[in-house]
């Protein structure tokens, strides 16, 4: 079951290597992203998560907010 | 749409996933710093001042007038001792009687808005509204700073 | 005056009736504008409707 994080453990994941992977669509990506995120868009993470991502990694996904 | 992708991405195969919930607009309410396209244009985060006087409600509106202006300001925001902001002042309100309370003269709960909007945005706005100063607060309505429209001209002319 | 017979603004982005101008707090603002819509332009929200898979 994914793990439900906030902020101040996003900083703490990614400084000890997480993959930091934004969700939203372009242009929303392109626009904003964190610092280091990856742009994983979730219609593409079906045919493109395996390519992209290392497995060996811890991921943090992200979109806009709760809404 | 990332707690699908997180689940998704557990069927896939991922076995560490998690999910940021509170999202990009936490991290940006919060006022910490991204990457794209929208860092082009300056953001109010940008050109607020941090240095904006600050006072308690219990402090007298004299005493916050003297230090305001010692230091070259005629506005302040009303704050608690967690930064949270309570209310503003500008040179109206600081031109009250100044054995008035803070609490008593300030305008009370003002309209803030968030370090990531656009400092152009903002300045159509003050401008419309015909207002010389802005609160900036992170989402937790602490206080960023104080974005001054003239401020926000300067750095349009400088760039322009 | 009493808050239900005070003088109501109207927003000038959705037309509604608000109390006053959520970006001045002017009374009798001519751009008046209510928390909704000044939070969309200032795109401090996403705007409605917008996909978000839920």
């Amino acid at each position: 079951m994914p793990q439900e994080i906030h902020r101040e453990e996003v900083r703490r994941l990614v400084a000890e290597g997480a993959q930091l992977v934004e969700v939203l669509p372009s242009p929303e990506y392109e626009e904003d992203h964190l610092p280091g995120a990856i742009h994983l868009p979730l219609k593409k993470i079906d045919s493109r998560a395996r390519d992209v991502l290392d497995r060996n990694r811890a991921v943090i996904v992200y979109c806009w907010d709760v809404a | 749409m990332s707690p699908r992708a997180a689940w998704r991405l557990e069927t896939l195969g991922f076995s560490n996933v998690y999910d940021y919930v509170d999202g990009k607009n936490d991290w940006m309410a919060a006022g910490l710093p991204t990457e794209g396209t929208n860092n082009l244009e300056p953001r109010a985060a940008d050109l607020a001042r941090k240095d904006v006087p600050t006072c308690g409600l219990t402090e007298k509106v004299g005493d916050v007038k003297a230090r305001a202006t010692a230091a070259g300001w005629d506005a302040a925001v009303v704050i608690n001792d967690e930064r949270v902001v309570f209310g503003l002042l500008r040179s109206k309100e600081l031109n009250s009687s100044p054995e008035e309370l803070i609490e008593k003269v300030m305008r009370p709960a003002p309209s803030t808005f968030r370090p990531f909007v656009s400092a152009h945005e903002m300045l159509h706005f003050m401008a419309d509204h015909k207002v010389e100063n802005a609160p900036i607060t992170t989402s937790d309505g602490r206080l960023f700073g104080l974005l001054l429209q003239k401020d926000v001209i300067a750095a349009m002319e400088k760039k322009s | 005056m009493s808050q239900s017979t005070a003088a109501k603004e109207k927003c000038k982005g959705c037309d509604r009736e608000i109390d006053v101008c959520e970006f001045c707090e002017q009374p009798g603002c001519p751009v008046a504008i209510c928390y909704s819509c000044v939070n969309r332009e200032l795109k401090q929200t996403l705007p409605q409707p917008h996909a978000h898979g839920g």
